[in-house]
């Protein structure tokens, strides 16, 4: 009897920790905060009625979708360290989803949001896509995140003509030559560019260097950033890989503390590490980066070395001290609605603070809305020439982005929606600086 | 080679070796090698963060409170442990309870701790400059006293009562028990020990390195490792062992590279196996 129930006991735990944190794999290259650049399009903006290319005051009851449900899957991780993010995304996505069907739906169907928790596992990943794949009722699949995860499930998409749309994911080609594949997050041959030109430009940056894990992502700017650098007059010190089981990063930021910049991880916590390491070793240079050290997950993690730190990144309205009167519409909508009902995370240390959505996300549903209600359809082909033919300004879409889309050109972003940020330490905490836009400087 | 890689290894090696010195602890009188180690140290560095950085505690409040709450959990984890193995018979059922243990451990760390880095600040900030070197206070501390915690477990084990004891169980834990030694109670305290010296490496080493809740187990592996290198069920040997993981580890890494500093590193290990099947301070152990 005592055995049987010590077996017990023991099967009760070890099931528990299966359910609980997850390891973090090779490093993430996008962490959450790559998609919390604010949201907008919450009740009646960024929408129906505003949607230019994308069917004018199309109603939930112009066109019959033939079903009683249509389900959007979400394939992210909501447990371990990045759980949150998961978390983020369908908070915002479940916003626009609840918008749409107090408006009525689309074409008589109500949205549902379905998940599968990939615990930054490919393998889950992929068959978190699979299930979804197999559901007839899914129509829309926002995720994997991040390049390597995509990368892994893109094709089962594709092959089974399965409309999806990928946010935090930023590899240049993750995307290309794909029919039912759309994206929503800054990639990275837009935000290279706009990073180089600024800190060519505004910096006077002569010499970078790449501090990043030897993934998928580190290995594309290994690929690029010598070229962008070459064609500005900047000098390419190098490229240091990091590990994941790394305690420090000060080897790395030693070989390459030659150089004026360095391109930190887009992984709060491995940036965080090679800041940290900067500071220990007195380095004088920036730390420049991407979206991802947007959150407060870099900021708690760097402490006082992540001051001064400039990426390049989409909108972020929220983090920043503009008001919200001068946000996009959209986004302002989107954003309020997010704290409204699911609120604000707070950094323990650094005070600094996140609306618990991700714009990127609400982008999605927001513009597969538009693309079904234009097509008047649910099937995919149908759907996929709808998107194509969508633009909308700032003020319209979620994370004030200005989309236009066409048959060669699936990504809601270009070089033109990238904004420069800059983490400055002030007397009662931090603040997040928006240095450069393209929109301003045209 | 910048000089200040030499401290980066001395002091990453020697958090190893506190680690490794846990393992020690354990193993001595139980002849197991508990997977769930790391989680102690996981536990000091969560202490830290919670109540030092997040509660705002005084250092001292919290290193107390660190200790308290390892000793708890030492003396859980040695039932969590010990109850299975002696009921299983399977002399490799502390292998599937070490590592129930770590697992439910992690996950439990996981769930409270979902996207914290666990980096308290320095218990001294400052640093000091020691010729070409840059030390930082905290790298110093944790050097002293990983040192310090080393030699003052040395002499608990030469020179007090207890610290026999357990000698003795580790030797024959029959013969011990028949001396009038509560040995179940020497293997609870050792688990309680163990828990504490790596609970403090916890607190001392999260405001230098990235710990996050779901480490434990790559400080484990580290641990492990070292103490393989330096002998099972010597202390000195877990120091000498976690130095030279510490300094293989930086060293070789920032002199070759990330990819091949992990080759080299194993291969080192491989060799220094094969001239030292029991490490340096280890004797040969009879089949367990």
């Amino acid at each position: 009897m005592r055995r049987t129930l010590i077996a017990l006991l023991a099967a009760l735990g070890l099931l528990l920790a299966a359910c609980g944190g997850g390891e973090q794999e090779d490093a993430a290259e996008e962490p959450a905060a790559d998609a919390t650049g604010g949201a907008g399009g919450g009740e009646a903006t960024g929408g129906d009625d505003e949607a230019s290319g994308g069917g004018d005051d199309a109603a939930a009851g112009d066109f019959d979708a033939g079903t009683d449900v249509i389900k959007i899957g979400l394939v992210n991780p909501y447990s371990g360290p990045f759980g949150f993010f998961g978390t983020f995304v369908e908070n915002s996505v479940q916003v626009e989803v609840d918008r749409i069907n107090e408006a009525g739906g689309l074409g008589g169907a109500q949205l549902e949001v379905d998940r599968r928790d990939m615990e930054l596992n490919p393998q889950l990943a992929v068959q978190g896509a699979q299930e979804f794949i197999g559901d007839e009722d899914v129509r829309l699949v926002i995720g994997p995140p991040f390049t390597g995860f995509y990368n892994a499930t893109k094709q089962l998409y594709e092959d089974a003509q399965q409309l999806n749309c990928s946010m935090a994911v930023a590899g240049p080609d993750a995307i290309e030559g794909l029919t039912y594949a759309f994206r929503t997050q800054d990639p990275d041959q837009f935000r290279t560019v706009a990073l180089m030109d600024y800190l060519a430009e505004e910096q006077d940056i002569t010499s970078i260097a790449i501090v990043y894990e030897d993934d998928d992502t580190g290995k594309g700017y290994a690929e690029v950033i010598p070229q962008l650098a070459e064609e500005r007059g900047i000098e390419y010190v190098g490229f240091q890989a990091t590990r994941p089981d790394d305690q420090t990063h000060r080897p790395q930021v030693e070989a390459v503390s030659s150089a004026d910049a360095i391109i930190v991880s887009g992984n709060s916590t491995n940036a965080a590490k090679t800041a940290q390491a900067a500071q220990q070793i007195g380095y004088e240079g920036l730390l420049t980066g991407f979206s991802g050290l947007q959150g407060f997950t870099y900021v708690e993690g760097a402490g006082d070395a992540a001051d001064g730190t400039i990426f390049a990144s989409n909108y972020l309205g929220y983090f920043t001290d503009t008001p919200p009167e001068e946000w996009p519409a959209a986004y302002r909508e989107h954003v309020e609605q997010v704290l409204d009902r699911y609120g604000e995370t707070t950094g323990p240390t650094s005070g600094v603070k996140q609306y618990n959505g991700t714009a990127l996300a609400a982008d999605c549903v927001f513009l597969f809305e538009q693309a079904v209600r234009a097509a008047g359809s649910l099937e995919p082909d149908e759907v996929v020439a709808a998107w194509e033919g969508l633009e909308f300004d700032r003020d319209e879409t979620p994370s004030a982005v200005q989309a236009a889309f066409g048959p060669d050109d699936h990504e809601e972003y270009g070089a033109e929606d990238l904004h420069i940020y800059q983490w400055t330490k002030v007397d009662d905490g931090w603040r997040l600086e928006e240095l450069a836009s393209a929109q301003s400087a045209s | 080679m910048n000089p200040g890689i030499i401290v980066e290894a001395l002091y990453v090696g020697a958090v190893y070796a506190l680690i490794a010195l846990g393992f020690t602890i354990i193993f001595s009188p139980t002849r197991v090698v508990n997977f769930a180690q790391g989680e102690y140290l996981i536990l000091g560095a969560a202490g830290a963060y919670q109540l030092q950085a997040v509660w705002g505690w005084h250092p001292l409040a919290m290193l107390a409170a660190v200790i308290v709450a390892a000793a708890l959990l030492g003396a859980i984890t040695e039932r969590m442990i010990m109850l299975p193995v002696r009921l299983s018979g399977s002399r490799f059922a502390w292998i599937i309870a070490t590592l129930a243990a770590a697992i439910i451990l992690q996950a439990g760390f996981a769930i409270t701790f979902p996207s914290a880095l666990l980096r308290p600040p320095p218990l001294m900030a400052g640093a000091v400059t020691l010729g070409p070197v840059v030390v930082t206070y905290q790298q110093l501390i944790i050097i002293v006293g990983a040192l310090s915690i080393m030699g003052a477990y040395e002499q608990f084990l030469r020179r007090s009562a207890y610290g026999k004891a357990i000698r003795a169980a580790a030797e024959d834990a029959d013969t011990t028990s028949l001396m009038g030694v509560n040995v179940a109670g020497v293997v609870v305290s050792s688990f309680v020990l163990s828990a504490i010296i790596t609970a403090i490496a916890g607190v001392l080493a999260a405001p230098t390195i990235f710990i996050e809740p779901a480490a434990g187990l790559l400080f484990t592996i580290k641990g492990f490792v070292a103490i393989i290198l330096g002998g099972m069920g010597s202390a000195r040997g877990a120091l000498l062992g976690g130095l030279l993981i510490g300094v293989l580890d930086t060293l070789v890494r920032s002199l070759v590279g990330a990819t091949a500093g992990n080759m080299i590193v194993v291969a080192a290990l491989a060799v220094i196996l094969l001239v030292f099947p029991s490490g340096f301070y280890g004797k040969p152990l009879e089949a367990h």
